[in-house]
């Protein structure tokens, strides 16, 4: 099993373990910790789930058993994002915000890997993880909720909420970039959408 | 406002109000995270898709979360694992037994 299946996983777990650490070093010890434990403990893999997953898991735990204090500190964050008051005022606004000057989203896709990743790894924690755990390593929300260790309907809040971060963020960069056009006039807009 | 101008933004308001293919955007507005993401069962999944992909108000939205996402694993998906941690992993496992047998 660990040659055919987990092997194959190196990018996937180094990715991941990047994108948690922040730190090439940091991530590369992690890795090898990862791989470590996995073989040591690989009687406990269950045949027919996805490796991917469980290496994850393994990673992550790894990951939290020697940051205790970074994760003290993305509970602070994630304190001041709940109580973010552009929250659900600005909710779902992005898009109608673009709307008239880009409806595909074509901008999206001149954004910069580098600033997409900065807006990434400045999510906190718990929505960093459910993101990249979902649109990048295409785990469901089970295998998420397992390698989280968290309900379903957790996994399903916190990829909302750090979609959401995202969205708005980038969407700002690429206004203050004029990589999209600036809203013409967003109060007028609100009362267009009002009188409608 | 002219009539001929309310007289369209009525129809289209009407037209956007009719369910496309037995779902009505609303329904499709409630599910549309999960369809994307592949939570939907089959059934499901192709009651929902039929709507969204072809509802003149829904669709524009659909695309646009399409982009946003396709741009996350774009950037985010593209690093793979330096070389030197590949061998230094596989190294270390077989130090622990991996490989021999």
């Amino acid at each position: 099993m660990f040659q055919e299946e987990a092997l194959p996983e190196l990018d996937a777990v180094y990715r991941f373990a990047l994108r948690l650490t922040r730190d090439t070093d940091h991530a590369r010890d992690l890795v090898q910790e990862t791989f470590l434990r996995a073989w040591a403990n690989r009687e406990k893999y269950t045949p027919g789930t996805r490796v991917k997953s469980w290496l994850f898991t393994i990673c992550r735990n790894q990951f939290l058993r020697r940051d205790g204090r970074s994760r003290r500190h993305d509970a602070l964050i994630r304190e001041f994002a709940d109580q973010d008051p552009r929250g659900t005022s600005r909710e779902a606004t992005v898009f109608m915000a673009a709307a008239d000057r880009d409806p595909e989203g074509t901008f999206w896709a001149r954004i910069v890997d580098e600033k997409i990743l900065q807006e990434i790894e400045a999510l906190p924690s718990e929505f960093r993880e459910a993101v990249l755990l979902s649109d990048v390593e295409s785990l469901t929300y089970q295998e998420i909720a397992n390698v989280l260790d968290v309900p379903v309907g957790t996994v399903k809040s916190r990829l909302f909420r750090g979609r959401r971060i995202l969205r708005e963020q980038l969407y700002d960069y690429a206004v203050a970039e004029g990589i999209i056009a600036a809203p013409r006039d967003p109060g007028a807009d609100q009362a267009r959408e009002d009188g409608a | 406002m002219n009539w001929i101008e309310e007289l369209r933004r009525r129809l289209l308001r009407a037209r956007r109000e009719q369910p496309a293919h037995g779902v009505t955007c609303h329904e499709a507005v409630e599910k549309v995270v999960e369809w994307l993401d592949g939570e939907l069962d089959a059934e499901e999944e192709r009651r929902i898709g039929s709507h969204l992909e072809v509802c003149a108000r829904c669709y524009p939205a659909v695309r646009f979360e399409r982009a946003f996402r396709k741009a996350l694993e774009r950037s985010a998906g593209v690093d793979s694992c330096p070389e030197s941690v590949r061998e230094r992993v596989v190294q270390a496992l077989k130090e622990r037994g991996f490989g021999s047998g």
